[in-house]
Parts: C-alpha cells; sequence; structure tokens
C-alpha cells in the first residue's frame, strides 16, 4: 500500500519544490507514493485524505488560511518545506505583504528548513517520510561544522562587525580569507543559524545569511540576542534586513 | 505498611532499584543479581516486599505502590547509602507528587481572600495530590506537622503559599532536610506580592494567588534532580611569591597544620620590602624584621620553600588542583655549599646588582644580599653561557658545590588552593624627569638602599655624585599613572622626612605634590601651613651648569638631590600568570576580588599598592579564608547553574563572551563549564541559539510555563515583570511590606539575573496576550554578577531599535535597589497608566 502524500505551494517562489524535484531520488519517490495533490506539477482542485502533506511558501493571503486548514483536516501529518512554510521566509522583508509560517494557523508534525533545503538534508527527511519515521534535522548551528570556526573566543568577538558582505575582490575562492567572518568584522549569522547546510555559502567566501533558520526560539529574537552581545557598528543596528530576514516574530493575533 | 522497615534491607532496596531500572526480571536472574546461593532468602525478602512487588507467569514486576516509594528512594537520600548510589544520579522522577500548603499568617491572608475558594481552586491543578491549611505556618510546632504530613502522603514536591521565599525559605529547606529536594520546595509568594499590595481588590487578589499558586505548582513539577558534586580537599596551598605577603601567610597556615609550598621567583625570599631601609611607624629597619620571619619560615616543617621555581601549568579544580612547577638551575648545590664566598672573590665579570636597583655591581656568581635565604651563590640563567666558557668558579670551589651543568627541574605538587602574592612594580617611564642615579636625580626604591645600612653608601645620605651630604633635597610625589595612591605616596613622603631630618637636620627639603592627582584623591589632605610642602600642577626638572632646579609652577627650586616618589604599577608578570592561573584584572590592572571562588586567592600589593600593616591584615584575612575552606574533607556543592548538552553544542562561543566569570571555556572541541566559578546567573543562556545551555533550576521550560499560567489572568493591560532574585524581587517584596498599593495585573517572574532575560521571553510574552514588559534589576554599578545586567540592556536597546515606538512604550526596563519600594510600586502604576492609554489608542 503506498502512501499517499500532498504537495501544496503557498506564497513561494516555488524554489523548495524545484529542489526536490530535481533529487535525484525523485523518480523512486514518485514510485513508491501515490501523489493525491501536487499544484506545482498540474492543476487540482480537490483536496483528498492523505498521509503526509508538504507544505511549501508563506501564508499571505485570507484564502490560503482555509486551505491549510482543510489540509490539515484530511492528513496524518503536515511537513513544512522550506524556511518560508516553516519561519515566513523572505516574504517577512516585506513591509506591504503579510508573510507567516504555516505554523502560525494548524498544527505542524515538523519542518524541512532551507532556502531551499539543502538537497542532501532534504533528500533524508524525504526518505525518512517514505518510511513513516520522525524527521531528524541537525541540533547544532553552523558553526559546528564551518571550517573557519575559531576557538580563540577573544579575537573571533574582538572586532567591530561593519560589513554585511566581503570586499568584491575577495570573492575569489581560491585565494579567500582563511579566517571566521566575524573576525574580520564581517557579518555571519552562522551562530544562530542551524547546521544542515554544511557551511556551503562561507566555503564560497560568503557570510551566512540564516537561510536554515533557527533552532530555538524565534529568528528576529536569536538576531537581536547575538548582536547585542557582540560589537555591532551603528549603521548595521538601522539595517532591519538583518533581523527580519528569515521571519517575523510572532505576535498577538 | 511501613515502608521504612521494608526499604531497611540493602537486598529489599537492590530488588526495588534493578525492577525499577530493567522492568521485568525472573526469579532466577534475581538470584544471581543479588548473588544469593539459597532460595530461601530471597523467598523472605520477596515477601516482606509484600505489595510493593507482583509476579505474572515469568517474572516480577514493580506496582504502582512499588513504582511510588521508588520515587520516594529517590528522594530521601538517607535511606540509600552505599552500594546503591550509582541508581540515585539518574535524571529526573517521572512522578511527580506535589503538596501544596497555605499559610493564612494570622489572617493577614485570610481576612482579604477567601481560603475555601482558594483550595477548591488548587485542588483541581494537575498533579496536586494533598492541600493542608495552617493558622500560621512558621510555627515551630507547625514546622514539624508538615514534614510527617509529606510523608505520610509520600510527596516528592511542594508548593508553600506564603510570604516571600525571602523571609522563610531557608528553613523550609532545612527542614525538609532528607524529606524532599530543596530544589523541589517552590514558594508561591501570596503576602507580599498579592495580599499585600492588593489590598483594596479582594476578588482580583483572590484570582490572582490561584495563578500564582498554580504558576508554582508547575513550575516544581518541571523540576528535575540536580546532581551533586563533591571534591575530596588537597589539605595544602602553594603560594606565589616569597614576600612580606606570601611569608606571613604561610606562617599563618602551615601553624594551622596546612602544607605550603611557598614558590619563589627570584633565587631568594624575601620580596622588596627586604630592601627597604625602615618600615613606617615601626622604626625598625625592615632587613632586620624580615630575616627574623625568614628564620621562623624556615624553621617550619609544614612549609617547602621553593626558590628560583616558576608556575608552567594548572590543572583541577578548587580543593584539588594539581600544579607543575619548574625549577631553574641555581648552578650551586645548596647542600654541599657552605658559605665560603671564595667562587664571588674569584670570579672577574661584573654587572649591576639588580638587588641595589642597579647603583653598585656585582659578579656573575652573587648571593643576592647578606641576609637572603638560601644563603649560597647563584648564577642568573642569562649569564650561564658566559660562565661555561670561564668556569674558573668551579675550580676554585673545595666543596665542588658549583655545577654548570646543571638542569633544570620539574616538580608536580597537589594543592587545595593557590594564592598569589607576587607584589607590585615600580612606575617606570621617567624619561621626562631625567631619572640618573649619578647625577642624582634618583627614585624612591633606590634612595630606600641610600638610607638603608647594607645600602651603597652604609646607610648614610650621600650624593651619588661626588659622595658629599646633599644641602637641599627634593622629592616629587606620586609619579605614575593613578590617582588614588596619594594616600600611600603620602606615608612615604613622612618617612623620608623623618629619616632626612635625624641625619642631616639643616638640609633643606622640599615635598612637591600634584594637585590634579589630590583633587582627584579623597584619601589625602592638604597641608598649606608647612612651608615645606608645594603643590604644583605643572613641574619641570632643569640642569644649570652641575645644579639641579625645579621649577613648580613658574617658581624654581635648587636641589642638590632630587628623589621621585614613584607609584605602584600592576606587577608585568600578571598578564602572563593568567594564561595559567584564572583571576581578572581591576580597571588599573592589579588583581581584581572577584575570583575569590575559584580557589585563587590574592594577597598584599598585588591588589593595589598597600603599606606593611595592611599587607600583615590582609594577608590574615585571606589565611582565615583559606584556612576554613581547607578545614573540610570534602568540598560538596549542590550545583545551581548551567547544564551543558554537549551534543546540541556548536561552539559558536557567544557563551563564553557573555559569562561574567569565565566559567566557560572549549577545550578540545568540547565545551565544559567551571562549576565552582559559575554562579548560576544565565547570562549564557540567554544568549545561546541551541538548546545546548540551560539552567538547572530556573530552567526556560519553567519561565515559559509561568509566562503560559500567568496569561490566564484575562484583564489588560496585563503586565508581565522579570525581576532579578537579588534586587528586582526585594523590590517587589519591599512594596508589600510597605503595604504599598499597585495595579493587581502585574505578575512577577524571578529570574536569577535579569541578564537572563532574552529577546524570545519578551516575544513569548507579547504573543501570549501581556501589554507590557517590565524587566527589574539591579543598579549597573550594584549588579550581583559583575556585568550581566547590562548584558540586558544591550538586548533591550537593541530590541527597541528594531521594533521602533511600538516596543519603545511596552518594554521598560529599570534598575532599583531591594530597598526601593515605593519606586517600584510607582514604575508598575505609571507603567500600567502608560498601557491602558496604549489600548484605548488602539481600539
Amino acid at each position: 500500500m503506498k502512501p499517499n502524500f500532498l504537495i501544496e505551494s503557498l506564497t513561494s517562489c516555488s524554489g523548495c519544490i524545484s529542489t526536490m524535484i530535481s533529487l535525484d531520488i525523485f523518480p523512486q519517490f514518485l514510485d513508491k507514493v501515490n501523489l493525491v495533490r501536487c499544484s506545482f506539477m498540474r492543476d487540482e482542485n480537490n483536496i483528498s485524505e492523505n498521509d503526509i502533506a508538504l507544505i511549501e511558501g508563506c501564508v499571505s493571503e485570507e484564502k490560503q488560511i482555509d486551505i491549510l486548514k482543510n489540509i490539515r483536516s484530511k492528513s496524518k501529518r503536515v511537513i513544512a518545506l522550506g524556511t518560508c512554510a516553516a519561519f515566513g521566509g523572505m516574504l517577512a522583508l516585506s513591509t506591504v505583504k503579510e508573510a507567516e509560517p504555516i505554523s502560525n494557523y494548524i498544527e505542524v508534525d515538523g519542518i524541512i528548513p532551507g532556502c531551499p533545503p539543502p538537497s542532501k538534508l532534504l533528500g533524508n527527511c524525504i526518505i525518512r517520510l517514505l518510511e513513516n519515521k520522525e524527521i531528524i534535522l541537525p541540533e547544532k548551528n553552523v558553526c559546528a561544522d564551518c571550517e573557519f570556526r575559531t576557538d580563540n573566543i577573544e579575537s573571533k568577538f574582538m572586532k567591530r562587525i561593519n560589513k554585511l558582505m566581503p570586499r568584491e575582490y575577495n570573492l575569489d575562492i581560491e585565494n579567500k580569507d582563511k579566517r571566521c567572518f566575524l573576525e574580520r568584522g564581517i557579518l555571519c549569522l552562522g551562530p544562530i543559524t542551524r547546521d544542515g547546510c554544511e557551511s556551503k555559502c562561507i566555503k564560497l567566501n560568503l557570510p551566512c545569511d540564516g537561510c536554515m533558520g533557527p533552532i530555538k526560539n524565534d529568528f528576529t529574537s536569536n538576531a537581536i540576542n547575538f548582536l547585542s552581545t557582540v560589537n555591532l557598528a551603528k549603521g548595521l543596528r538601522k539595517y532591519k534586513g538583518i533581523f527580519y530576514r528569515y521571519s517575523k516574530p510572532k505576535t498577538k493575533r | 505498611m511501613d515502608i521504612y522497615s521494608i526499604l531497611s534491607h540493602p537486598f529489599r532496596r537492590k530488588i526495588l532499584l534493578l525492577l525499577d531500572k530493567e522492568g521485568y526480571i525472573s526469579y532466577t536472574e534475581l538470584m544471581d543479581r543479588l548473588g544469593l546461593e539459597t532460595t530461601g532468602q530471597l523467598n523472605f525478602h520477596l515477601k516482606k516486599l509484600g505489595t510493593l512487588i507482583n509476579k505474572d507467569k515469568k517474572s516480577y514486576f514493580l506496582t504502582e505502590d512499588g513504582k511510588r516509594v521508588i520515587n520516594l528512594m529517590n528522594i530521601d537520600k538517607k535511606i540509600l547509602a552505599g552500594e546503591d548510589i550509582e541508581y540515585l544520579d539518574k535524571v529526573g522522577s517521572e512522578i511527580n507528587r506535589v503538596g501544596v500548603i497555605i499559610c493564612k499568617c494570622n489572617t493577614e491572608i485570610s481576612n482579604l481572600i477567601s481560603i475555601n475558594a482558594l483550595e477548591n481552586y488548587i485542588k483541581r491543578i494537575p498533579n496536586v495530590v494533598a492541600v493542608k491549611i495552617f493558622d500560621n505556618l512558621c510555627q515551630e510546632k507547625n514546622l514539624e506537622k508538615i514534614t510527617k504530613w509529606s510523608k505520610d502522603n509520600y510527596l516528592n514536591k511542594i508548593v508553600i503559599a506564603a510570604c516571600s521565599p525571602k523571609t522563610h525559605l531557608h528553613i523550609f529547606e532545612r527542614i525538609f532536610d532528607g524529606v524532599i529536594d530543596k530544589v523541589n520546595i517552590e514558594i508561591a509568594n501570596i503576602r507580599e506580592q498579592c495580599c499585600w499590595v492588593h489590598l483594596k481588590e479582594p476578588t482580583l487578589a483572590l484570582k490572582k494567588a490561584q495563578i500564582l499558586i498554580e504558576a508554582a505548582v508547575e513550575r516544581v513539577a518541571l523540576q528535575k534532580d540536580v546532581q551533586v558534586k563533591t571534591v575530596k580537599i588537597e589539605k595544602s596551598c602553594a603560594i606565589l611569591g616569597g614576600g612580606i605577603a606570601g611569608m606571613t601567610l604561610a606562617l599563618n597556615l602551615s601553624r594551622a597544620g596546612i602544607k605550603v609550598y611557598l614558590i619563589e621567583k627570584t633565587p631568594t625570599l624575601g620580596g622588596k620590602i627586604a630592601r627597604w631601609s625602615k618600615i613606617y611607624g615601626m622604626g625598625d629597619c625592615s632587613i632586620c624584621l624580615m630575616s627574623e620571619m625568614i628564620g621562623e619560615v624556615v624553621k617550619e616543617k609544614n612549609i617547602e620553600i621553593l626558590t628560583n621555581t616558576e608556575i608552567e601549568k594548572v590543572s583541577g579544580e578548587v580543593g584539588n588542583f594539581s600544579i607543575d612547577l619548574v625549577k631553574k638551575p641555581r648552578y650551586v648545590d645548596e647542600k654541599k655549599c657552605t658559605g665560603c664566598k671564595r667562587c664571588i672573590e674569584i670570579c672577574s665579570i661584573e654587572k649591576s646588582n639588580q638587588y641595589e636597583f642597579g647603583l653598585t655591581a656585582r659578579k656573575l656568581i652573587y648571593i643576592p644580599y647578606v641576609q637572603s635565604y638560601p644563603y649560597a651563590p647563584v648564577i642568573d640563567q642569562e649569564d650561564i653561557e658566559t660562565c661555561r666558557q670561564c668556569r674558573i668558579c668551579e675550580r676554585a670551589c673545595n666543596n665542588n658545590a658549583i655545577d654548570l651543568d646543571q638542569k633544570f627541574e620539574k616538580i608536580r605538587i597537589r594543592v587545595g588552593t593557590k594564592v598569589i602574592a607576587i607584589g607590585a612594580d615600580f612606575y617606570s617611564e621617567l624619561k621626562p624627569y631625567n631619572h640618573n642615579p649619578q647625577n642624582d636625580v634618583i627614585i624612591s626604591p633606590e634612595f630606600e638602599r641610600i638610607l638603608s645600612a647594607d645600602g651603597p653608601t652604609e646607610g648614610k645620605i650621600l650624593k651619588l655624585s661626588d659622595g658629599k651630604p646633599p644641602k637641599s633635597i627634593s622629592i616629587i610625589q606620586g609619579l605614575g599613572p593613578f590617582d588614588y595612591l596619594a594616600e600611600y605616596c603620602g606615608t612615604l613622603a613622612i618617612k623620608y622626612l623623618e629619616s632626612i631630618y635625624s641625619q642631616l637636620p639643616d638640609c633643606k627639603i622640599n615635598i612637591f605634590f600634584d594637585l590634579n592627582k589630590i583633587k582627584k584623591s579623597t584619601g589625602f589632605m592638604l597641608d598649606p601651613s608647612d612651608e615645606r610642602f608645594h603643590y604644583y600642577e605643572n613641574i619641570e626638572i632643569i640642569e644649570k651648569g652641575n645644579k639641579k632646579i625645579i621649577i613648580s609652577d613658574s617658581e624654581q627650586y635648587p636641589s642638590d638631590m632630587i628623589v621621585l616618589n614613584v607609584n605602584f604599577v600592576p606587577n608585568k608578570d600578571l598578564k602572563e600568570l593568567r594564561k595559567t592561573l584564572d583571576f581578572t584584572l581591576d580597571d588599573h590592572g592589579f588583581m581584581s576580588e572577584e575570583t575569590l571562588a575559584s580557589g585563587i586567592f590574592g594577597v598584599g600589593s598585588i591588589k593595589g599598592p598597600l603599606d606593611y600593616n595592611s599587607v600583615i591584615s590582609s594577608s590574615n584575612d585571606v589565611a582565615i579564608k583559606i584556612i576554613s575552606l581547607l578545614s573540610n574533607d570534602y568540598l560538596i556543592t549542590e550545583f545551581s547553574g548551567i547544564e551543558i548538552k554537549e551534543e546540541n553544542c556548536g561552539l559558536c562561543g557567544l557563551c563564553i563572551l557573555s559569562c561574567p566569570y569565565n566559567a566557560i571555556t572549549i577545550e578540545a572541541d568540547k565545551i565544559a563549564i567551571d562549576k565552582f566559578k559559575c554562579k548560576g546567573c544565565g547570562t549564557c543562556v540567554s544568549v545561546c541559539p541551541t538548546n545546548a545551555l540551560d539552567l538547572n533550576i530556573d530552567t526556560t521550560e519553567k519561565i515559559l510555563k509561568s509566562i503560559e499560567v500567568f496569561s490566564k489572568f484575562n484583564l489588560r493591560p496585563k503586565i508581565i515583570a522579570f525581576c532579578c532574585r537579588s534586587c528586582g524581587y526585594g523590590a517587589a517584596d519591599e512594596a508589600g511590606l510597605k503595604k504599598l498599593s499597585y495595579n493587581p495585573n502585574i505578575f512577577i517572574i524571578k529570574v536569577p539575573c535579569t541578564g537572563r532575560v532574552d529577546t524570545s521571553l519578551i516575544f513569548k510574552s507579547f504573543e501570549l496576550g501581556f501589554d507590557g514588559v517590565m524587566i527589574i534589576g539591579c543598579r549597573k554599578d550594584s549588579c550581583r554578577y559583575i556585568n550581566s545586567v547590562d548584558q540586558v540592556r544591550q538586548k533591550v536597546k537593541l530590541l527597541k531599535e528594531v521594533l521602533g515606538p511600538i516596543a519603545e512604550n511596552r518594554i521598560i526596563r529599570k534598575s532599583l535597589s531591594a530597598v526601593e519600594g515605593n519606586k517600584f510600586a510607582e514604575i508598575v502604576n505609571s507603567f500600567y497608566e502608560r498601557l491602558s492609554e496604549e489600548i484605548k489608542n488602539e481600539t
């Protein structure tokens, strides 16, 4: 008996589902499941009973809430796919549109974070879902696997953080500076971001911008806790993009 | 069922513990496990266990009663002595049996709220198994009753709804000792923070009391067992520095029966004071006093003197340190040497003598000074290559005591605590003052040598340039970077005045004080009546021909000899020592007081300039502290602080950055905490972005649960207040004691320090429907946890910048001292007004 899967896209760039489709295990996945609905691939009106619902994208319109509630009532497990569904995502930066995680409206049984989720993590999660097991996410932060991590804490946090990016000519991967970004005065959100991406950006000489989302609490409060402890330059304190990049704090409804 | 008699036999305890651990065990396996040979014995014990165990077809298992007893055994550690201890450390007990005691407080509480209504509400809270009401709980006879009551009801956790924990918590901890763990006693403060401050609103006060008690029950139900740490105390002490402070302390400790390792970097005991002429106020020449003291130290059996020795590595914790020492070669065998000085006479190379501050020369092989201990020649490490090319002294020694190929020696000692007594250095940037002893511009240590009977002039005040007595001496006071040392320099000047006057009554003396420094220091008074004292704002020393003239604020004072009275500055070795020994420095670079709990003490001028008497008295003080620490056999701490889950830690280091006590370290890709340094402020928890850190008593879970329960109160505007346990909570209690009235819509959460409050707790409060958040902590300069209160200030500041005007009006952070109850009430009332206004505007 194949498990019934449902894949729904809310407000999103479809990056998560594209990543999923491009996984090497996706053909086997299709063989093993009965895909009852996948609005990205085919038009579908009705929402039927299913075992696992994967939802990508954030909630930004009223009607999406009804869809969500409908899905919840017909699914055994609901999984938030990608950072938008899990935390709100990039749209949280917008001042016009609301961007809320689906967990603000329905109960969620698990999240697969990332913008888009790293293929290795996503593949592993999907295999576990097929086996009807709980999703396992790394419980450490990006620093844990970072090749530039320094254990010299004094030098790590001494410099004033006044840059968002390394200078352009430093993008040369071959001759990159092998020091921790924070040590160089460049804002890296690795400490407050969940591991699982194998620090891909950092390997490309780009600081972590927190797409994997927080491990505990919410992104904004972690960012404030972190950046109030380190020496953050005045210019960056006003730069709200840092604090709302992938989610806005949940407020009273 | 007499549970204690069942548990009296170790076999029966073991049976229960085994069943608890493994669930089902068959009869034959039990025989094996207990190591019994005959079935009769086992049958007897199984029968004795009665209703606690049951048997299905094959194996035995615990009944509900049995599980409850197991739970009780975890609590009552005294029953479980000996071999079963290993089972005791298992984390957390599944079963919560919470008892609630309500105290009417002699009608203080019951007059306002209905105790019956309170009782009915509490009985419906999950986990509560028993409720008891007392008229006056704190009376001795009632205290006896509650222990019996809690035993009879098999309680493992207890909530006491009464007065503030500051009043009677310690009494409850004492009487429940051995019955209920003190971490499992929670107090619902329904007197100071509810009844007494809401006298005008009895219905709301009742509702609030109900919620306060419910939150306390929920909190105590979440409490897990706290592990106990035991360290065997090594009854010995390492003292670094063999000066006056180190030796006084060593004598004190050794006479109390403590083994002392007196470690001195230089080849001789005595320190700086041995080179001084006299001790101010004693009239005694200091070398006489020192040699007497050295004699006493040498005589003590408990003191092991290690000269020429430095610390290489320190490991361990308070009560049990292991220290690796390196003993530098002396190149002379102290045991063989007779002190004949033949080697010194024959040595042909000279260099300046550091023990005379460079005023005279000495040979490469030398004895520091006549009274030095050990009294044997020494060759400095830096000269040994030169000496190895000559080796004339080696041949000259009749006793074969000299060995120029002596090696470094490694010594390992185990001590319970360690003391730093390495003293201070002198201010050395003297270029602007033309410091030159050959031209009679000398610093105070050099003047001390001139005054000393064993000095270059044999104690006569003579000019070093031509050997004639000076006709005028000028003393410039307080050279150095600090202004708070004026007092010390003052006594020094008086000492010099006396010494000069006794030798050269006709000598003209001028003493110059820096007016800027005196203004800043409170310890020294101006004395304008004495014409020898001059107060300057600018000072300059110029030379005209062979005459020296001091120009002080455009007035000229010709002087034959100028003494620069230099200040103490922090010892330059302190920075190096910090790598091996863990202590903090104050703003001036001296050792700060804050690190005593980590097993390090400091005595003498390492903490700032001190005169002789202060050094002696501070050494005596520290001796008492050390004796009291080392007088126990074991150091037992029920640790309340941080618990680390290594598997969640990504080693980002934010906790290390925020810890005020440097208690957290990363070693070999692992995070570790020094449980003796950690004071449990929780500042690290507030920044940890993973679930790796949490406090073990004031857990995040408990704080969140409290917020959740408090949000049940459904009147707006609702305020949540995070109060630090020393000041903020105290101020709230104080408001109650004064019976000041404030609005009941405020709920107080006690946190160890406001540094624990992180942004997510504030967001969570808003999310759960609170309208305002108050953070009440200590004053900035008197935070109990050094700078933690500053860290929450930074967080709130950034939060307000990010959220903008919404947060500006809804979050307030104030500093109060524990006696400012009226201010607390004022803040609550004005905040309430402001929030009411906000809500009105909203709708």
